[in-house]
């Protein structure tokens, strides 16, 4: 049960994207466990604590994604940004683009872990592990981002409402390789929040995280996304509030309409890291502060 | 950095700073060893039973593994608990690993694969095949608190709970204002950035020399050498370097253990070093139940004071520290009384962690003084003032010094305390609660007898050594300080050795007596030198000091100087070589003046002033200023000193806030093993703090009158946190950490 199990792993490098897909679906067709490796961040973790392989089982084959061109970098093209699954949240952090146009992605990546995870930490890999806790993948979830994968099928896109069916689940095929996040941008300078609560001020696992993204006209809000992590078994995308909250002019707004429907969004839990209690009543007040500071009387 | 000597008080950088950030300094798991073996340690996966089978052989089969030591293969060891006695050891008997099936915590040893690499050893040990026969285990001090039983007496420097005096109870009962609560605080782990590791270095003639993380090397030695039957001058222990230990190096830890034992048997060099995760595996702050009564005159003069505490403890041993006694100790009181139990759980036995006792003592004492307060309607400060005690009351003795009246006048100037409002949530910033809290902190002033030795060379480079260690505390910086100034020497021409048992012997590093112990053995042996060189100076064919008294001259400069005329000097080298002595060297050895000492009680004080801030939504607080005033004697070494306070205010905001080992009582286990899970303060969480050493002088502690640092400036920092988030919120959290969903 420890990283020195690794010495026991191959490790390649593919030469491109196609390269990949090609050893992913062979691999898979035979299923033998094939790990893809971008930042390593998560699944070095896991190898701590995971039982010692099997002497039956097959040994896993690493993929080393990181630096595949198909996977990195990040564009803007009109309103619409892709950040490559192998960009690290550093260069989220660094980007001009996010930094004009998408600020609460840099916000949100200042809150992973500590620097040296930030920079070595992915996007494609917050969403391949897909932890209903993860920063990343909730601030995907407010800005209803699309999901580009890669198989030998083609590509496909994968709307995120549509991605997440249980606790780590999702409907990506085993096959398919997550290439990049697609998001359609608000307007620059449209609203938006990033709240984290942790039991302290930084590299901390979210107690409760919400992301939002919202834009308005007049007293009506045109579109509103959200996220939230750590109240659900996947991240929560406050459907009910989204509507809610779409629905009628901001002054119509009550608290009481919120706080209903934040209830019926989310499905908290007690353990190590909070209380049942103390989550729904977190995620209700931060999304009331949201909407609040978009002008509702609440 | 030559120049004039720094003298005793001045703040000067670490002597061993650039050695640390730049990788000299080696801890033990950094010492090299012809053909060393690795040894990784297999932990039980249970919290009681016994192991039924305990399968190696896929361990063995793996390539470069050279053995697996269990309880079935291992040596034959002492016989007698004695033997496994170290000098920090409560009474009961001693763990002693691999010594037979029984599993008596979860974590416990149960096997050391040894190999030729560290990958091979920890993928070999992944490969130990380990069932139980498992026993019902408990593991939560809350059910078990009704068989809390007495603790025996027997670990070093524990003074039990004095006797009652007056009738705490009656007085209790009869008081116009009154408060009886119950406060609780979890486990916690030392945690420091280091891991325990020992590197064992079997030597051609078989004497072991052993590299060990430790805060006291002649421990370490003395349990080996009874443990395995060696003679002590067959085991040498070195530790020049500690990654921090907090107590958790003062007893022997079981990788030392093991890394001699296979040592031993197998004649070969071995090394083990434990993983974050087994830092769990030992040694921790018990958690504690304790119930604070207190009653008053509508006044404010305290009528009764009731402690009573429970620690958890293991089965095997009665870990005791000293948590209740200084409610009577602090404050003015007629009628008090104490109680202290122990309760058995099926867990390792606790272990000293900075501020032992006090820490949780002075919790419970400083936040049942401030809801008195509130009771009464007084100002925290002034019902503190209103009971200042100037004697021990437990003894009936006086403070041989007691600056506390100071450390509250000057850290509420500092602070501003005088426009606190009053009332909890009445001050406010934004839509933020603004809370201010103080507390008092006491701690032990004591001095230990220890050992040192001097050696003055002719090209004036002196060279002061001591079996000490440094636990980060700045030991390295404080003594060649101390033996620069008696000297008159750059602090470049000093150096001190310290964390070897070929050194003169000095006390465990703990209970903050370091510099009170050791810096007195080293002022004597370089007085010795000194007097030694002002012989052959005065002897000197002309010497222009000749007519001159030790006293009438200064060192400083490399030269002993007539303090009246600075200009007749003789330099040391010029003294050292008219004396043919190319070398002069002193070995002293000092004790504390136990007759003077035993007239009084010896305390070092403090008072800690906090703010915090609280989002009334969210419940998160915010520490954003602390103001901590010590009382501590003579300040040796200002720098290291403010950073003992700075960092021990940190912890004391961890522990208010954020730590916690929390055990699943199902598995008998603690969960959050890992410094990703268990939370102690980063960057961000700490804002501004300062530190004020209030002047106090004290002829009694020691000769330097230094009563030590390295614990007070903890205690009474979680009080003054919770205190504060009470005056901010209204709300008062009698178990720590005060974590946000308890703020709701």
């Amino acid at each position: 049960m420890s990283v020195s199990d690794l010495r026991l792993f191959e490790m390649r490098r593919p030469a491109d994207l196609p390269d990949v897909c090609a050893v992913l679906a062979e691999r898979v067709s035979r299923s033998e466990p094939t790990v893809l490796l971008a930042g390593g961040t998560d699944w070095l973790v896991e190898q701590e604590t995971r039982p010692a392989f099997a002497k039956e089982a097959a040994l896993p084959l690493v993929l080393d994604v990181s630096r595949l061109p198909a996977l990195r970098g990040i564009t803007l093209d009109g309103d619409r940004l892709r950040i490559g699954a192998a960009a690290t949240y550093l260069d989220m952090r660094r980007d001009p683009a996010v930094l004009a146009r998408a600020p609460m992605l840099e916000r949100m990546g200042r809150d992973i872990g500590a620097i040296q995870i930030q920079a070595r930490g992915t996007l494609g890999g917050n969403l391949a592990t897909a932890s209903p806790a993860a920063d990343g993948v909730t601030a995907l979830a407010a800005y209803d981002a699309t999901l580009v994968v890669h198989s030998v099928r083609g590509e496909r896109r994968i709307p995120f409402a549509s991605l997440q069916t249980a606790y780590k689940r999702s409907t990506r095929a085993a096959d398919e390789v997550i290439v990049a996040v697609e998001i359609d941008l608000p307007p620059a300078g449209s609203p938006w929040i990033w709240r984290k609560v942790g039991t302290r001020r930084a590299q901390s696992i979210s107690k409760v995280a919400l992301a939002g993204v919202a834009v308005r006209e007049g007293d009506r809000l045109t579109r509103l996304g959200l996220g939230m992590a750590s109240v659900a078994p996947v991240t929560a995308l406050l459907s009910r509030v989204r509507t809610l909250a779409t629905s009628r002019p901001l002054r119509d707004l009550t608290a009481a309409d919120i706080d209903a429907a934040v209830d019926a969004d989310v499905s908290p839990i007690d353990d190590i890291r909070s209380t049942r209690d103390y989550r729904a009543h977190c995620a209700r007040s931060v999304v009331r502060a949201f909407l609040r500071d978009l002008g509702a009387p609440v | 950095m030559r120049g004039e000597a720094t003298r005793i008080g001045d703040g000067i950088n670490r002597v061993d700073g650039r050695a640390k950030v730049t990788g000299q300094a080696k801890y033990a798991a950094e010492f090299e060893a012809e053909g060393l073996l690795h040894g990784w340690v297999v932990s039980s996966g249970v919290a009681k039973g016994k192991i039924a089978t305990l399968d190696t052989s896929a361990a063995l089969a793996v390539e470069g593994v050279v053995h697996v030591l269990t309880h079935e293969n291992r040596p034959r060891l002492a016989w007698f608990d004695k033997s496994y006695r170290d000098e920090d050891a409560p009474a009961g008997s001693p763990f002693r690993p691999l010594y037979d099936d029984a599993i008596v915590y979860s974590g416990q040893p149960v096997a050391l694969v040894v190999a030729t690499t560290l990958e091979i050893a920890r993928h070999a040990a992944s490969l130990v095949r380990v069932t139980y026969k498992t026993e019902e285990h408990e593991t939560d001090l809350a059910a078990r608190r009704e068989k809390a039983r007495k603790a025996r007496p027997g670990k070093g420097g524990y003074e039990p709970p004095p006797k009652p005096r007056g009738n705490a109870d009656e007085a209790l009962a009869k008081a116009a204002v009154k408060v009886d609560a119950a406060y609780e605080s979890p486990a916690e782990h030392h945690n420091p950035m280091e891991m325990h590791a020992t590197t064992v270095v079997h030597e051609p003639d078989g004497a072991l020399t052993i590299y060990d993380k430790t805060q006291g090397v002649t421990n370490t030695q003395t349990y080996v050498s009874n443990v395995f039957g060696l003679k002590p001058d067959q085991v040498r222990v070195i530790s020049p370097f500690v990654g921090g230990a907090f107590g958790s190096g003062l007893r022997p830890q079981y990788q030392v253990f093991l890394a001699v034992m296979a040592a031993q048997v197998l004649k070969r060099s071995v090394r083990v070093t434990l993983t974050r995760q087994q830092m769990f595996t030992f040694g921790y702050r018990p958690a504690t139940w304790q119930r604070v009564a207190l009653g008053a005159t509508a006044e404010g003069k305290l009528e009764a004071v009731v402690h009573e505490a429970i620690g958890e403890t293991s089965r095997f041993e009665d870990y005791v520290e000293v948590v209740v006694n200084w409610s009577g100790l602090l404050y003015q009181c007629d009628n008090a009384r104490y109680d202290y139990k122990v309760a058995e759980l099926d867990v390792y036995t606790p272990l000293d962690m900075r501020a032992p006792g006090a820490v949780l003592g002075l919790y419970a004492l400083e936040s049942a003084m401030d809801e008195l307060s509130y009771a009464l309607h007084m100002d925290p400060l002034a019902l503190r003032l209103a009971n200042y005690t100037e004697r021990d009351q437990n003894t009936d003795k006086p403070f041989s010094s007691k600056e506390l009246r100071a450390c509250y006048a000057q850290g509420a100037a500092r602070f501003g305390w005088e426009k606190r409002l009053p009332t909890p949530r009445a001050m406010r910033e934004g839509n933020k609660l603004v809370g201010w809290g103080m507390a008092t902190g006491i701690w032990e002033a004591m001095q230990q007898k220890a050992a040192a030795r001097a050696v003055l060379s002719i090209d004036g480079k002196l060279v002061v050594g001591s079996g000490t260690s440094d636990i980060g505390t700045g030991t390295y910086t404080a003594m060649t300080q101390i033996a620069a100034s008696i000297l008159g020497l750059p602090i470049a021409d000093v150096t001190f050795k310290l964390g070897d048992t070929t050194l003169p012997p000095a006390p465990l590093q703990g209970g903050s007596w370091t510099v009170a112990s050791v810096g007195t053995a080293v002022k004597a042996v370089c007085e010795a030198v000194r007097e030694q060189v002002f012989k052959l100076a005065k002897k000197m064919k002309g010497s222009p000091l000749a007519q001159a008294s030790l006293d009438e001259v200064i060192f400083a400069g490399g030269e002993v100087r007539l303090a009246r005329d600075p200009a007749q000097a003789v330099s040391i080298a010029a003294a050292m070589r008219a004396g043919e002595a190319f070398t002069l060297e002193e070995e002293t050895s000092t004790l504390p003046q136990l007759q003077e000492q035993a007239k009084y009680t010896r305390a070092t004080h403090s008072a800690v002033f906090v703010e915090v801030k609280v989002d009334e939504d969210l419940g998160k607080v915010e520490v954003t200023r602390v103001v901590s005033a010590i009382a501590g004697g003579r300040i040796v070494s200002a720098k290291t000193a403010r950073s003992q306070i700075l960092g021990a205010v940190v912890w004391g905001i961890g522990m208010a806030l954020e730590e916690e080992t929390l055990m699943d009582h199902d598995l008998g286990r603690f969960m959050n093993h890992n410094l990703a899970e268990y939370h102690v303060p980063v960057n961000a969480d700490v804002r501004d703090i300062e530190v004020i050493f209030v002047p106090e002088e004290d002829e009694v502690v020691n000769p330097l009158g230094a009563k030590g640092l390295g614990e007070i400036g903890i205690v009474g920092v979680a009080a003054a946190i919770a205190n504060a988030v009470f005056h901010a919120t209204g709300k008062r959290v009698r178990d720590l950490p005060i974590t946000l969903d308890k703020l709701l």
